[in-house]
């Protein structure tokens, strides 16, 4: 009898001493497993994206993303964008009027107002005035929304200097926005293309070129291989 | 005095009462279950630990080299990333765009340019137009069809905002109106 009760004694001290703490690190162990099976996850579905994904073809995409919505203020690429709608549209340009200009190097450190924080871009405004007929100033309205480099048109005023010729003083806005400077952490997952985000390329891979658009600094000749870089003027 | 022939004839235990023996025997019978209950639950329990352990390393190998491929894609998910970017933005930008040669060509529905003296289209979207006509009868077609459209839904908010007549019977008048695009 006494010998059965150490035994069972034994037993009792074996199970809080040994049994227990091992179940416990038990389920513990169940937890690390489920958050390493979920973050597991996550990075396959990663590697998949990324190794499946041609860089030619995203450089090739992105450039023309980027002459639609450039990195930095790019004020050459608007003159061109202006003189070559007004060569398509037939219209004469008598004046462009970039207000704001600020440092013609990247603002990305700018402050953005509340307009542009929601369009997650800057704003450059401008105004131009052009003459020529109705139809031409037309023309160059209708022009101003299909090319590259993204515009859009604030506000206007024409005036009827005769039976068919105009005068227009056009106030627009033309966007810009430096590249991201990180990307995230390795966990991090990343989203497949959507069928918006593809048409999308495939409207702005369209659309004409009208100006000169600077792409991002070439290193050495070749490609650039970091974006993430400040881009020096 | 004993000697070896003797024989003890006192008994050397004494006999438990029955019942005790029951309870003996089920305390020996409980420790048995319950050492087998516990040798049961260890084996078990290290069993199911050993397989997480495996699991747990296994997992980590894999997402050690899962990292290791992302880190060597990195190019590859940097000009994707920009990509997405440029396109979130893009998108916000073309649904600011709006199509004013639709407001002109409102506009050009009841007006034509020798009849416009001037034209303005603000930022909320309205349209302020001066109009002129010779006399009153070549300004009442005019609008006429302004009041249609508006009637048409295809403008909004129609309103005149000046009247002039000339000495010599020539109308100038202001109106302005929201176009619906």
């Amino acid at each position: 009898m006494v010998t059965a009760s150490a035994v069972v004694a034994a037993s009792v001290l074996a199970l809080f001493v040994g049994v227990i703490p091992l179940i416990q690190q038990t389920f513990a162990l169940h937890d690390e497993l489920t958050q390493l099976n979920a973050r597991v996850t996550v990075l396959r579905a990663k590697v998949a994206l990324l190794e499946s994904l041609d860089v030619d073809v995203l450089r090739g995409q992105l450039t023309d993303m980027l002459a639609g919505v450039p990195a930095d203020k790019q004020l050459p690429s608007l003159f061109s964008t202006v003189d070559g709608l007004a060569a398509v549209a037939g219209v004469s340009i008598d004046s462009v009027d970039v207000s704001a200009t600020g440092s013609l190097a990247t603002a990305s450190a700018a402050k953005r107002g509340p307009e542009e924080q929601k369009l997650g871009s800057n704003l450059l405004p401008y105004e131009v005035t052009i003459a020529g007929s109705l139809d031409q100033v037309r023309s160059f309205l209708a022009t101003s929304n299909k090319v590259r480099r993204l515009m859009r048109i604030r506000d206007l005023d024409i005036n009827f200097t005769g039976s068919s010729s105009a005068t227009a003083r056009i106030r627009m806005d033309t966007f810009y926005a430096a590249l991201p400077a990180t990307i995230g952490r390795v966990d991090q997952p990343l989203i497949a293309l959507t069928p918006e985000e593809e048409s999308l390329l495939n409207t702005m891979s369209a659309l004409p070129h009208v100006g000169d658009i600077s792409l991002p600094i070439e290193e050495g000749g070749g490609v650039r291989t970091d974006l993430f870089r400040p881009i020096v003027q | 005095m004993e000697t070896r022939d003797a024989i003890n004839l006192l008994r050397s235990k004494t006999d438990l009462a029955p019942a005790v023996l029951r309870i003996e025997k089920q305390l020996v019978d409980t420790s048995y279950w319950i050492v087998g209950g516990v040798l049961l639950i260890a084996l078990t329990s290290s069993a199911v630990f050993l397989f997480y352990k495996q699991q747990v390393a296994d997992r980590a190998a894999e997402e050690a080299t899962l990292t290791r491929r992302i880190e060597q894609a990195k190019q590859s998910e940097n000009v994707y990333v920009a990509l997405k970017d440029r396109a979130r933005i893009v998108r916000s930008v073309v649904n600011v765009q709006r199509p004013w040669t639709q407001a002109l060509d409102t506009v050009s529905a009841f007006a034509t340019p020798s009849q416009i003296g001037g034209l303005s289209f603000d930022e909320q979207g309205k349209v302020q137009l001066t109009l002129k006509a010779p006399s009153l009868d070549e300004m009442l077609p005019v609008i006429a069809i302004l009041v249609q459209q508006q009637q048409e839904g295809r403008v909004r908010a129609a309103t005149l905002t000046s009247f002039t007549v000339g000495k010599d019977g020539a109308v100038q008048i202001g109106v302005a109106f929201i176009p619906l695009f």
